[in-house]
């Protein structure tokens, strides 16, 4: 009986696990926590289903939120915030296929390649200070006040930063997401 | 802070969607996402940009287990969300459609068809996805209801005409929800439909109407009378179309309640 939450389930994970277990361990940085986040994170999305609209987003930009604040409120858990926020502005972990211990060897699907060029090219594009106000934010879970903290920068120049480095990735990736929105 | 005009709030939507806002801004934010369209729409194109940012890593599949944990914890929680009675009242559902199956092969090639074409008919589809999704999960616990040891079964039976008619009525006299499957029940005239009935002794407490279908079928579901354990009998009645408060028609069906 209800095979058809699980399919439901299955095959969303088949297009997201692998965007979410690679969210979750660069927040978190241990593969059982991360893995704990997945788990969660579907979870929560199948008890959440029927409050999902599709005018608001993708299902992907949704899973995305709920991965991503249950990978922080696990890091705030584990004390382990700001010290991940350092290498959440470096470099993004050993994740390339196959590299990282106890994960299948499996190329990414073209799809994902895909996005992959799409955006690492728009990052490429971004002035060095925007790129790491963001990437502070987005990975490392720092609030933009803590961002002016860490950098020794003043709190304006921070949201100047972060605004128009998001505007800048607006323009490049609407291709890849206008359909997606009403 | 920033005013609340809508024009700063929009500045703050990156911001928000990054999660990076400080509490107060987001609060501010999340209160005038519904009162603002314009905001709103930013907002969920910057969440769009941010999941990107996770989406578009080199990422490879995870470990093949973690699927299979993924799965095994929804099936949990879905045994332990099972038996709440939760069927909304009075609201008739009339057709053959059980096909949790079917459902799931639909919720797979809605999925697939994005990943292939970011078409506006996907998203069409996924706003259909979610409102099937949401009735499956009323069917499963329906369907968990409906099999629980404290479900009586019968059959209603009529003597006229042939083929013969007959209504399977399933009754949880616990959670007080039945759903009855009617065969061979020809539709209605216009202006008419069925209705049924509750019977203890020799009074009739009616329980809404349905129609069937042009082969004569219909699955109808309800939530049953007060103190259901007293009720002797049910019967199906041809009534005008809004149902009648007391029967105006001899019973085309009757059926009596196992008491146990």
């Amino acid at each position: 009986m209800a095979a058809g939450d699980e399919t439901a389930v299955g095959t969303l994970y088949d297009r997201h696990g692998a965007s979410i277990m690679h969210l979750a361990q660069r927040i978190l940085g241990e593969r059982a926590d991360a893995e704990e986040v997945v788990v969660d994170t579907f979870t929560q999305a199948w008890r959440g289903a029927n409050r999902f609209r599709s005018t608001r987003g993708s299902v992907a930009a949704w899973l995305i939120v709920i991965a991503r604040s249950r990978a922080l409120d696990l890091a705030r858990a584990r004390g382990r915030r700001l010290r991940l926020a350092d290498s959440a502005a470096r470099q993004p972990p050993e994740l390339v296929p196959g590299m990282a211990q106890g994960w299948a060897e499996d190329e990414p699907p073209p799809e994902r390649t895909e996005l992959y060029r799409h955006v690492s090219s728009a990052l490429g594009a971004l002035p060095a200070e925007q790129r790491e106000a963001i990437d502070l934010a987005f990975w490392g879970g720092l609030s933009q006040s803590e961002i002016a903290d860490r950098l020794g920068t003043p709190l304006g120049t921070v949201k100047t930063r972060i605004r128009a480095g998001m505007q800048k990735l607006r323009d490049a990736l609407r291709p890849l997401y206008s359909e997606s929105l009403p | 802070m920033t005013g609340s005009d809508p024009a700063s709030l929009r500045e703050l939507a990156a911001a928000y969607a990054l999660g990076s806002l400080d509490p107060d801004a987001a609060r501010l934010v999340e209160s005038m996402l519904r009162e603002s369209p314009d905001l709103a729409r930013e907002v969920a194109e910057y969440r769009e940009v941010a999941a990107l940012l996770a989406r578009g890593q080199p990422a490879a599949q995870p470990d093949p287990a973690l699927r299979a944990r993924v799965l095994e914890r929804v099936a949990r929680e879905r045994r332990k969300a099972a038996p709440r009675p939760t069927m909304p009242p009075r609201r008739w559902s009339v057709g053959l459609a059980w096909a949790a199956a079917a459902m799931g092969v639909a919720a797979a090639a809605i999925f697939a068809l994005e990943a292939r074409s970011r078409s506006r008919e996907a998203t069409l589809l996924r706003a259909t996805l979610e409102q099937a999704l949401d009735t499956l999960a009323a069917r499963d616990r329906l369907l968990e209801t409906l099999l629980s040891p404290a479900t009586v079964s019968f059959t209603l039976t009529g003597q006229r005409a042939a083929p013969q008619p007959s209504v399977a009525m399933f009754w949880n006299r616990e959670q007080n929800v039945w759903a009855l499957h009617a065969t061979a029940l020809s539709p209605t005239p216009a202006g008419r439909a069925y209705q049924l009935w509750f019977l203890r002794g020799a009074e009739a407490i009616p329980a809404g109407t349905f129609e069937t279908s042009a082969e004569g079928q219909a699955v109808v579901v309800g939530t049953g009378p007060p103190d259901p354990r007293s009720m002797t009998a049910t019967a199906v009645t041809q009534e005008p179309a809004g149902g009648s408060p007391q029967p105006t028609s001899t019973p085309i069906l009757v059926g009596t309640v196992p008491q146990r």
